[in-house]
């Protein structure tokens, strides 16, 4: 027999407890007792009426349970495989129940235990928050304490700094009416200070006329000076012109003039002076004059046609009227002067050279 | 032998001469007309027509015969610069007188250019 052919145990138990109440319903119909008979009298007479239906009754239980026994008899009795089989199965069961109870014994010990722990942890954690709810209510009150404390510090600092506040306002407004005085004072001063400077500006004004007058006096006795020696120099170029003019016209007279033109750096020297120039006619007389000033310094005196030409060419200019018309116009710095003078005695008689 | 040295001597000289030229030996070329032109731009430098004055020059400066003058190259090609000075163009005339003093160094124009690239940077520092 397989699992799948093995009967359940609850219909085993069932066909167990039919068979049971069959034995037990035919072990009291088998079982008369004495203490039955004192009803046989009102037994029998229902007897004749009720025989038939009994007799009828017993025949049908008989056949039923000889159909019963028919049908189910082989197998339930009482050492045959299959109630072997059921009974094995029993108390397998009841041995499977027993583990079962053993451990479900064994689980409620457990959760006995477990409870029992749990029930100890509960109360270490209560003991512990108890003391933890102690501390806090410790700290607070602590805390509260040192509150206070910092509290009433606070107001007396407050109290001290407004005993200081008051004081230094008290010494502001003291200082307020010090810097009020001292204000009127200066302002007084600033007025007496003004005074005198005006007194200052008008003595100042007096020296600067002065200053002017004596500065007018001796630009004019420099310019008289520079005149003078304008007309000295003028009067010694005159000389030197007539000397170089008459004794030195030819090639030695150039190349002396060459020399002095370049030794005394005469080109260079009028073009700084001509950038400060004002006037324009001025101007063109200084351009005038570096340029026979440099054709004259790249003269080959060797050649005699080229000094032919530079002589034709200053014949053509005229240079003595153009130099003593700035000369003589007087406005012209002395440098300049100067300058135009010695030029002008540079390139003197060189228009009678051959 | 004789004949071959003499020969020999001869083309050498001809080789030296030709090196030397000279514009006066030059068939075509008239060193007075040259010089007149010259002297004729130095009078317009001194009158100021510097216009008039570079354009002579640069006639000069382009003759072939100038070319092979070295007293007249330097002097053409200083005045030119001198006249683009003189007419407020300084870059131009340096470019004149910086070839001067490179190309024909020892010369009295190239003292004069030197001295006028001096006058140049003076002005235009400030």
């Amino acid at each position: 027999m397989n699992g799948e052919d093995r009967p359940s145990p609850d219909r085993l138990e069932q066909r167990l407890r039919a068979w049971g109440a069959d034995e037990d319903a035919r072990r009291e119909q088998a079982i008369v007792g004495p203490w039955r008979l004192k009803r046989a009298v009102g037994f029998r007479a229902g007897l004749r009426r009720w025989l038939p239906l009994a007799a009828g009754f017993v025949l049908f239980v008989a056949g039923a349970s000889f159909f019963a026994g028919f049908r189910v008899g082989r197998r339930e009795v009482p050492g045959s495989p299959d109630v072997i089989q059921v009974q094995e199965d029993l108390g397998r069961l009841r041995a499977d129940l027993a583990s079962k109870a053993k451990e479900l014994g064994e689980l409620r010990a457990t959760l006995a235990e477990t409870q029992t722990r749990l029930a100890g942890q509960k109360t270490a954690s209560e003991i512990k928050a108890a003391k933890l709810q102690r501390v806090f209510e410790e700290q607070a009150v602590a805390l509260a304490k040192e509150a206070g404390r910092q509290a009433a510090e606070f107001e007396r600092a407050v109290a001290e700094k407004q005993a200081a506040l008051n004081e230094a306002l008290s010494q502001l407004r003291v200082r307020d009416e010090r810097v009020k005085g001292l204000a009127e004072e200066v302002a007084a001063a600033v007025r007496e200070a003004e005074k005198v400077r005006g007194e200052l500006a008008a003595q100042a004004t007096r020296l600067r006329e002065i200053e002017a007058t004596a500065l007018a006096a001796r630009r004019e006795a420099q310019e008289r000076l520079a005149s003078v020696q304008a007309q000295q120099a003028a009067m010694i170029s005159l000389f030197q012109q007539v000397y170089l003019a008459g004794v030195v016209p030819g090639p030695e007279g150039l190349r002396a003039r060459q020399v002095a033109a370049r030794e005394g750096r005469v080109i260079r020297r009028g073009a700084a002076l001509r950038a400060g120039l004002p006037d324009e006619r001025t101007r063109r007389l200084f351009d005038t004059l570096e340029a026979l000033l440099t054709q004259l310094e790249l003269l080959d005196l060797d050649d005699a046609a080229q000094r032919e030409s530079f002589a034709r060419l200053l014949r053509t200019l005229d240079l003595t009227r153009q130099v003593n018309d700035v000369l003589l116009s007087g406005s012209e710095d002395p440098a300049v002067k100067g300058w135009l003078i010695e030029s002008q005695l540079l390139l003197k008689g060189i228009e009678r050279a051959s | 032998m004789a004949a071959l040295c003499l020969a020999a001597a001869c083309v050498a000289w001809g080789c030296a001469a030709s090196e030397h030229h000279d514009p006066r030996f030059d068939r075509n070329y008239d060193a007075a007309q040259d010089k007149e032109a010259f002297a004729a731009a130095m009078a317009l430098v001194a009158e100021h027509r510097y216009d008039d004055a570079a354009e002579r020059l640069s006639l000069l400066a382009a003759a072939p015969e100038a070319a092979r003058d070295p007293d007249r190259s330097p002097k053409v090609l200083f005045w030119l610069g001198y006249c683009h000075e003189k007419q407020g163009r300084p870059a131009e005339a340096a470019d004149f007188y910086r070839k001067v003093v490179q190309e024909y160094p020892d010369t009295p124009a190239a003292a004069q250019a030197s001295e006028r690239l001096s006058l140049l940077a003076a002005t235009d520092a400030p």
